[in-house]
C-alpha cells in the first residue's frame, strides 16, 4: 500500500515538475526575446509587455507599429497575436488604437496557403471579439457576423483539405511557423469550443509531421519552400527555434516569432515528442503533400507530392519524386547529417530557371516576372542558386540511397546540375573498383557519391560545389549513406535494385502518412501516432482525441 | 434674379448676334450645359509600388484604383491602398457612382464613387484579372480569375463559378461582353479563346483562337483581333500581322480606325505598320482619348503618345512610381 501511495505521489510530483519545468520554459523564451535588440515587431514588443521588460519602450514602439499602414496579413496576424496575449494588461487606450486599425487600414489577403490562414484566423478571432459591429466598422465592408462566417468557412475548408489529402506549403523550416502561429492563436483564443479543439489538434497534426522528420534541430527531408540561408545550413531555419521549444525543452536558436508559442498555453504531447528524439531505429516515412497551386501550364491544380524518407539517428535522407511543384524555394531532396557542425546537408538541383515556373506559380506577367525576379528572391536567376526545383529532375529514393535523373533541353538557360557539399567532412580514397566515387566521412557517416558524367568539384568558401555537366543533354548521379560500422564499399552503387525501387503507387497510393510513428489514410481525415505500445488518435471527423 | 438666369439671358443675346455658331457657343456658355457635358475619366489600376520588396507581394502603399478627370495630368486614388488592383468597370448609368474593382482580394465595390467600399467575394474568389459589367442588365457582372470564370446576377452580392467547357488551367486574363449581343461574352484564357453564347453558362473554343491568350477585340461579328503571351497577334479571321518569339510576349490590343496597336513586354506595334514605338516597354494595357494613346506601364507610371505624330516622344504623366496593370475610359456626364 506504501509502496503505491508512493508510486503515485512520485507521478505527480513529476507531473507537477513537467509543468513547472514548461512554465519555466516559456518564461525563459520570453524574458530573452524581451530583453534582446530585436527589431521591434509584435511578437517582441508582446514579450516585452508581458515579461514587464521594456514595457513602456514597447508601448511607445506598438504606437508606432500601429499608425504606420502596412498592408498585408503579415501584419494582421502578429496584431492579433499581440492584442490577445496581452489584452489582460494592454491599456484600454492601445486596444482602441488596434480596433480603429481594423476599420482603416486595408490589408492584402496574399496568394498562398500560409497567407490565407494567417489573415482567416486574425479574422476569426477579431470578429469574436467585437462580434456586433456593423460593415461600416470593418475596413472591408463586412459585419463581423459576415467576417465571422467567412472566415469559419476558410478554416473548416483549410482543416478538411490539410488532413484529408495534404497540406501545400509543406515540410517548409521557413514558413511552418505560419502555420503553427495562426493555430495556436485560435486553439488559445477562440471562444467556439469546436474551433478551440480543431485547430488545437491541427498544431498537433503539424508538429507530428515536423516530429517525425525532426533531427537535431533540423527539418529533414525534401521541402517545399527553404530560404537561401537555411538551405545549406538546416539549423539556421526559423522552423529550428519551434522544434527546440516543443520537442528539446531548451532552446538555443531564438526566432522572435516563438514568443507566441511561449505565451500560449498549449503543451506538446509527450508522444510527439517522442516521436521526435527517438532514433534508436532507422524507419522510413511515405506520404502525399500537394503542389502548390498550378495556375497554368498544368492540367491539375493541386498535384500530389509523394514523399518519402528515411529517418536515422545519424543522418536522415529524403526525397520527393522531382518535378516542379512549388515556386523558387523548392528543395526536391537533402541528406541531413546528425552533427553539431554547420553546414549538416548535402543536396543536389539543376538551376532551373523560367518564365514557365513562375507563370504557373503567380498571376503576373510570367515575363515581367523573370525580368524582376532577382529583386524579391536574390539569386533565383543564378547558375550558381542553391534553391529551387526543375521539371527535368526525376528522383527514386529507396532508404538510404538516391538516384537523381536529368534530362535537360538545350533550349534551357544552364545545362549542368550541382550538388552542396559541407567541407567538414574527410574525403576518403576510392577503392580499386570504384575508383571514381567520391566517398566523404562526416562523423560517423560516410557519404558514396557516384557521378555518371564528368564533373568539377570546386571549393566555395568552406564548402565544395560539385558541377555535373550533361552528356547527350544528359546526367545523373548516385548517393549513399551509411554509417561507418555498416558501411559496405562493396554494395553495388551503381544503381538501386528494381524490387527495392520505391513505388509511391503501388505502395503509398492511398496514405497520407505511413510510418512506424504516424499512420493516416487518404482521405480519411484521421491520424494515428504511435509509439510503441502507445497511440494518440487525431480524429478530425468527430473533432475528438483518442 | 440669381446668377444662373442672369447668364441665360446672356446666352439669349448671343445666339442673336452669332447664329452660325449657335451650337458651339451654346455649349460653352450655357450652365445646363456644365452640367450634362460628357468627359472622359480615366482609371489605372496599380498592381504595387516600384520598390523591389513589393513587386510580387501587391501589399505595398499605393496599389489600388487610381482616377483622372483631366487627362492624366493629375490622379488621386480611390478606396483601398493595399490592394493588387487588376481591373475596373463602371456602369454606364450611374454618373460615375457605381465602381467594381478586381483585385488580389476579390470584387469591391463602391456606390458612391469610390468613398466606401465593400468586398463583395469570399474566400472562393481569389486573384481577379477581369471585370465586366453587362450594361444592358448591370446586375449581371463576369470576372475572370486566375481559376476560372465566375457571374454574379444580383449586383456582386452572389456569385458562383461558370466555366464549362474551358479545361484546366482555366486561368483568365480578360472578360469581355458583345457590344451588340450581351449574352455574348468572351474569355482569354491560358488554354485560347473561348466564346459563350448563353451568358457564361457554357463555353467553346473560338476557331484559330490558341495558346495563351492576353486580350482581345470584340467587335460586330464577335472575336476579331487578339495577341498572345507567345508574341502574336491575330486579326481577321487569325491572320497574324506579328509574329515573332524575339518581340516577347504582347499582353494588350487596341483599334483605331482601320489599324490594330499591340503592346506588351517589348514595344507597341501597329498592323499597318506606320506606327511602332520601341522607347516603351512593359506595356499591360492601352487606352485612346481622341487622337492621344494612353498606355499603362508594368515599369512604372501612365504613358500617353500622340497618335496623329509619330515621331512623338511618349510622355510620362502621372503614377510613375506604381506597376500599372491596366487603364481604362469611362464617360461622365
Amino acid at each position: 500500500m506504501n509502496t503505491k501511495i508512493c508510486i503515485l505521489l512520485l507521478l505527480l510530483f513529476n507531473a507537477f515538475d513537467a509543468k513547472a519545468q514548461s512554465f519555466q520554459l516559456r518564461q525563459e523564451v520570453l524574458k530573452e526575446i524581451a530583453k534582446k535588440d530585436y527589431r521591434p515587431t509584435f511578437s517582441v514588443l508582446a514579450a516585452r509587455l508581458k515579461t514587464g521588460i521594456y514595457q513602456d519602450q514597447a508601448l511607445r514602439q506598438l504606437d508606432t507599429l500601429l499608425s504606420r499602414e502596412y498592408g498585408d496579413m503579415f501584419w494582421m496576424y502578429g496584431c492579433a497575436g499581440l492584442y490577445f496575449s496581452c489584452k489582460d494588461i494592454l491599456p484600454d487606450n492601445y486596444k482602441a488604437k488596434i480596433r480603429e486599425c481594423w476599420k482603416k487600414y486595408t490589408p492584402y489577403r496574399g496568394d498562398t496557403e500560409n497567407h490565407f490562414l494567417m489573415y482567416y484566423s486574425s479574422l476569426y478571432l477579431l470578429s469574436e471579439e467585437w462580434p456586433d459591429l456593423p460593415d461600416s466598422d470593418w475596413f472591408m465592408g463586412k459585419s463581423s457576423k459576415e467576417i465571422h462566417d467567412e472566415s469559419a468557412s476558410y478554416l473548416n475548408f483549410f482543416i478538411n483539405r490539410t488532413v484529408r489529402f495534404g497540406q501545400i506549403e509543406f515540410d517548409s523550416p521557413r514558413y511552418m511557423y505560419y502555420y503553427i502561429t495562426p493555430l495556436l492563436l485560435l486553439n488559445e483564443y477562440a471562444q467556439d469550443t469546436v474551433v478551440k479543439r480543431r485547430c488545437g489538434m491541427m498544431v498537433e497534426f503539424l508538429l507530428a509531421d515536423y516530429a517525425a522528420k525532426y533531427l537535431n534541430g533540423s527539418l529533414c527531408g525534401s521541402n517545399s519552400r527553404v530560404s537561401n540561408e537555411a538551405a545549406l545550413n538546416p539549423r539556421s531555419a526559423e522552423m529550428t527555434s519551434y522544434g527546440e521549444y516543443f520537442f528539446n525543452d531548451s532552446v538555443t536558436h531564438i526566432f522572435p516569432d516563438v514568443a507566441f508559442a511561449a505565451m500560449a498555453s498549449f503543451s506538446i504531447p509527450e508522444i510527439i515528442k517522442t516521436i521526435a528524439n527517438n532514433r534508436a531505429e532507422p524507419y522510413v516515412i511515405e506520404e502525399i503533400k500537394r503542389s502548390r497551386e498550378m495556375i497554368r501550364y498544368s492540367s491539375e491544380l493541386n498535384k500530389a507530392v509523394n514523399m518519402y524518407s528515411f529517418m536515422t539517428k545519424d543522418f536522415a535522407l529524403g526525397s520527393f519524386r522531382g518535378g516542379l511543384v512549388q515556386p523558387i524555394q523548392q528543395r526536391s531532396w537533402s541528406l541531413v547529417l546528425n552533427s553539431d557542425h554547420q553546414n549538416n546537408i548535402i543536396f543536389g538541383l539543376h538551376p532551373f530557371v523560367s518564365k514557365k515556373e513562375l507563370g504557373m506559380f503567380f498571376p503576373e506577367e510570367p515575363s515581367f516576372i523573370l525580368e524582376k525576379i532577382d529583386a524579391v528572391k536574390h539569386g533565383y536567376s543564378s547558375e550558381d542558386k542553391w534553391v529551387g526545383g526543375s521539371p527535368y529532375e526525376t528522383i527514386r529514393q529507396y532508404k538510404n540511397q538516391i538516384e537523381c535523373r536529368y534530362s535537360i533541353p538545350k533550349k534551357e538557360r544552364y545545362s549542368h546540375v550541382d550538388i552542396f557539399i559541407p567541407g567538414w567532412g574527410k574525403f576518403l580514397p576510392g577503392d580499386k573498383i570504384h575508383g571514381h566515387d567520391i566517398r566523404i566521412q562526416y562523423d560517423s557517416c560516410i557519404v558514396t557519391i557516384v557521378a555518371r558524367t564528368p564533373y568539377e568539384l570546386k571549393r566555395e568558401g568552406e564548402n565544395f560545389r560539385l558541377r555535373l555537366s550533361l552528356v547527350a543533354r544528359k546526367t545523373s548521379y548516385y548517393l549513399s549513406c551509411s554509417r561507418l560500422d555498416e558501411f559496405n564499399e562493396f554494395d553495388d552503387r551503381t544503381a538501386m535494385p528494381a524490387e527495392k525501387t520505391y513505388s509511391v503507387d503501388k505502395q503509398n497510393g492511398e496514405w497520407l502518412f505511413r510510418s512506424k510513428f504516424l499512420e493516416s489514410k487518404l482521405g480519411s481525415a484521421i491520424l494515428k501516432m504511435k509509439y510503441g505500445t502507445n497511440e494518440r488518435i487525431l480524429d478530425f471527423t468527430t473533432n475528438t482525441i483518442r | 434674379m440669381s446668377r444662373k438666369s442672369g447668364l441665360r439671358y446672356h446666352v439669349a443675346g448671343v445666339r442673336k448676334i452669332l447664329f452660325p455658331f449657335l451650337t458651339l457657343s451654346f455649349f460653352i456658355l450655357h450652365p445646363s450645359s456644365l452640367i450634362l457635358a460628357q468627359h472622359t475619366r480615366l482609371y489605372a489600376c496599380a498592381l504595387a509600388s516600384d520598390d523591389p520588396a513589393a513587386f510580387m507581394g501587391g501589399s505595398s502603399l499605393g496599389s489600388g484604383l487610381w482616377q483622372s478627370d483631366d487627362t492624366a495630368k493629375t490622379w488621386k486614388q480611390l478606396g483601398w491602398k493595399h490592394v493588387k488592383c487588376y481591373s475596373v468597370d463602371v456602369v454606364n448609368n450611374s454618373n460615375g457612382k457605381i465602381i467594381y474593382q478586381s483585385c488580389g482580394n476579390g470584387v469591391l465595390r463602391s456606390t458612391d464613387a469610390g468613398v466606401n467600399w465593400k468586398l463583395l467575394t469570399d474566400w472562393r474568389v481569389t486573384e481577379v484579372m477581369d471585370i465586366v459589367i453587362d450594361q444592358q442588365e448591370p446586375n449581371n457582372i463576369y470576372i475572370a480569375t486566375s481559376d476560372g470564370i465566375w457571374k454574379s446576377d444580383d449586383g456582386g452580392n452572389t456569385w458562383y463559378e461558370t466555366d464549362i467547357g474551358i479545361p484546366y488551367p482555366i486561368f483568365v486574363s480578360r472578360i469581355k461582353i458583345d457590344p451588340v449581343n450581351h449574352l455574348n461574352v468572351y474569355a482569354a484564357t491560358e488554354n485560347g479563346l473561348y466564346e459563350s453564347k448563353d451568358g457564361a453558362a457554357l463555353w467553346n473554343k473560338v476557331k484559330g483562337g490558341s495558346g495563351a491568350i492576353r486580350d482581345m477585340i470584340i467587335g460586330r461579328s464577335g472575336a476579331e483581333a487578339w495577341v498572345d503571351d507567345d508574341g502574336g497577334c491575330y486579326f481577321n479571321g487569325a491572320k497574324h500581322f506579328i509574329r515573332a518569339d524575339s518581340l516577347g510576349s504582347f499582353w494588350c490590343i487596341i483599334k483605331r480606325r482601320d489599324r490594330y496597336l499591340a503592346g506588351g513586354a517589348r514595344s507597341i506595334f501597329a498592323s499597318k505598320g506606320d506606327f511602332e514605338s520601341a522607347d516603351l516597354k512593359n506595356i499591360h494595357s492601352m487606352t485612346i482619348i481622341g487622337g492621344t494613346l494612353f498606355m499603362a506601364s508594368l515599369d512604372g507610371g501612365v504613358w500617353r503618345k500622340n497618335l496623329l505624330d509619330n515621331g512623338a516622344i511618349p510622355i510620362q504623366t502621372g503614377l510613375p512610381d506604381l506597376q500599372v496593370w491596366r487603364i481604362k475610359t469611362v464617360e461622365i456626364e
